[in-house]
């Protein structure tokens, strides 16, 4: 159902996404480690769906209360942004990357990650 | 030739529960503030504190590991150097052997990485990224020493570059 706030939290770790007019909002709040990686990609994969079955033509990611995302977590984000690419162009999306200037891992990583799809993938500070 | 150490010297030997990796990434980085101003310095080295715990986390025998964290401002120019050590299996070894011949051979870290990300992104059994973040994100340079079953792996960055 389309207005239905999808969620999902371990450990140190929530997540949220829900509709708003401007598209598909998802929030992402303190650490992301090998805790709770299994935790982010099946909710990554019901926000996928969740884009997908409401044709959303971008999703924002708000990552500035994100205290640490680990490698493994990034790579759940590059399976997002792969499964996005083998859309056809019609179906695909765009994903903002939402992120704190205060957290310093977020620019060498976000940076990494929107050079996986450049079309796809901007980074707002 | 000895070098005196100024600054901080950690010596952490730990049981590498995965719960417990950040706690000591939380440490490790709380504790370099209190010599180092430079925010971004402090927000790598945790980071790398991090990839190489999970690495012991995920691969150590009994996940006994020793993650040594020294900053040296000896001779004007600062260094932090991260050491982590922990027995591991031959597989293992064999692998991190593998992994560190195509992170020497490479001339671009970044790319690396972000061909790594998409490389990676349909296996699921592993992540794969790691080392790749510590050399690119982290600025650091990496090494790898094995005695026996031991695996050691030394990153290094400077400070104030």
């Amino acid at each position: 159902m389309a207005g239905e706030k999808l969620s999902a939290s371990a450990y140190d770790f929530s997540a949220e996404a829900w509709n708003e007019v401007s598209g598909l909002q998802v929030k992402m709040v303190g650490t992301a480690d090998m805790s709770v990686r299994d935790v982010l990609g099946e909710f990554l994969g019901q926000v996928h769906r969740r884009a997908l079955g409401d044709h959303v033509a971008e999703a924002t990611l708000d990552l500035r209360q994100l205290a640490f995302m680990n490698s493994a977590c990034l790579k759940e984000l590059a399976v997002w942004i792969g499964d996005i690419q083998e859309l056809p162009a019609a179906e695909q999306y765009r994903i903002v990357l939402h992120s704190s200037p205060e957290i310093f891992w977020q620019r060498r990583s976000l940076d990494a990650l929107s050079r996986l799809a450049s079309e796809l993938v901007t980074v707002r500070v | 030739m000895s070098s005196t150490v100024c600054g901080l010297r950690l010596q952490l030997r730990l049981d590498a529960d995965p719960v417990l990796v950040s706690v000591t990434r939380r440490f490790v980085e709380e504790a370099l503030k209190r010599f180092v101003s430079d925010r971004d310095l402090v927000s790598r080295v945790a980071m790398t504190a991090h990839e190489l715990l999970e690495n012991a986390a995920k691969y150590a025998r009994d996940r006994n590991a020793e993650l040594t964290v020294t900053l040296d401002t000896s001779g004007g120019k600062g260094v932090v150097t991260l050491r982590l050590s922990n027995d591991t299996t031959p597989a293992h070894i064999d692998r991190l052997r593998q992994i560190f011949s195509e992170l020497d051979a490479c001339r671009d870290p970044l790319s690396l990485y972000v061909e790594l990300m998409r490389r990676n992104a349909r296996r699921p059994d592993v992540s794969g990224l790691g080392l790749a973040r510590i050399l690119a994100e982290g600025e650091m340079t990496l090494g790898l020493s094995v005695d026996g079953r031991t695996a050691t792996i030394v990153a290094r960055t400077s400070v104030g570059t």
